[in-house]
């Protein structure tokens, strides 16, 4: 049985990283889809 | 053979052919950015120097490497603005450029997280390191110059030739872990000796690569689709 854990060690390291990836592209994909709607 | 592949170079035909197939792209990438990341935080077993730091790799890999290679489409892109003046190729430059740029970026970001608990500094003047944030800067200026430059026919000309000057600085971060003592560690993947990873570690990874070379692609396509439309309404 597989067991998921997240990692104990550097977890605000992870955190930051991931976060700040998905955070950036997640915004610029939105951006991308509604840029002409603000533009308009 | 070349005829049936000509009207592809017109931005309207491109848009139009390739266009059913990007929500398909975005959907697979997604998918398999999650996995990745999944396997990456939850399943990868621990590196037995790094601990649990290592699995920044995930991200922070595949983010330099598509820095560069979107540097590199951009510069193809860039050749073919300058000798045949293609606007579908200046679109698609100008839209390779702003994600090149985020990606560059974040690739100092998350390298300079997985440096402090590695290194005990977020930030060093080392080669590898340097040279990056020379590629943030040419993307930086190519950007630049083309929101300052009003005829946007010679904002292409002139972003054109930054692009290629640029070139030369891709060889630089590839090997600048070769050529020089570099704190920063060798190539995992794509270097001059196979890889150095276990299988059971390099799985996600491949996941990633392949996940954001769709997603690249996504960005790149849609920014340019974008861009072209905005153009065609202002043009009407």
């Amino acid at each position: 049985m597989l067991e998921l854990s997240f990692p104990s060690a550097y977890r605000g390291y992870l955190f930051a990283a991931y976060a700040l990836v998905i955070a950036v592209l997640s915004i610029y994909a939105f951006w991308l889809h509604y840029r002409d709607r603000f533009y308009r | 053979m070349f005829d049936s592949w000509k009207p592809l170079l017109t931005p309207r035909v491109f848009y139009e052919r390739i266009g059913p197939y990007m929500s398909w792209c975005l959907a697979i990438s997604i998918l398999l950015l999650t996995l990745g990341m999944t396997a990456a935080l939850f399943i990868v077993p621990p590196d037995y120097q790094q601990g649990d730091a290592f699995r920044i790799l995930y991200i922070h890999v595949p983010l330099a490497a598509f820095s560069m290679s979107t540097y590199a489409f951009m510069s193809v892109c860039a050749l073919c603005v300058y000798v045949w003046k293609l606007k579908l190729h200046d679109q698609l430059a100008h839209a390779a450029a702003m994600i090149g740029f985020i990606y560059a970026l974040l690739t100092l970001a998350t390298g300079s997280i997985w440096g402090k608990p590695m290194w005990g500094t977020w930030w060093l003047w080392d080669v590898r390191l340097t040279s990056e944030l020379v590629l943030a800067l040419f993307y930086g200026g190519i950007l630049i110059s083309r929101a300052s430059i009003k005829r946007p026919d010679d904002a292409a000309r002139v972003a054109s030739v930054l692009a290629l000057l640029g070139v030369v600085n891709l060889p630089i971060i590839h090997f600048s872990v070769e050529w020089w003592h570099s704190l920063h560690q060798k190539s995992t993947l794509l270097g001059l000796h196979a890889p150095t990873m276990p299988l059971s570690m390099i799985w996600p990874l491949l996941l990633m690569f392949v996940g954001f070379f769709l997603i690249t692609a996504w960005f790149i396509i849609k920014h340019a689709h974008g861009s072209y439309k905005m153009r065609s309404q202002i043009a009407c």
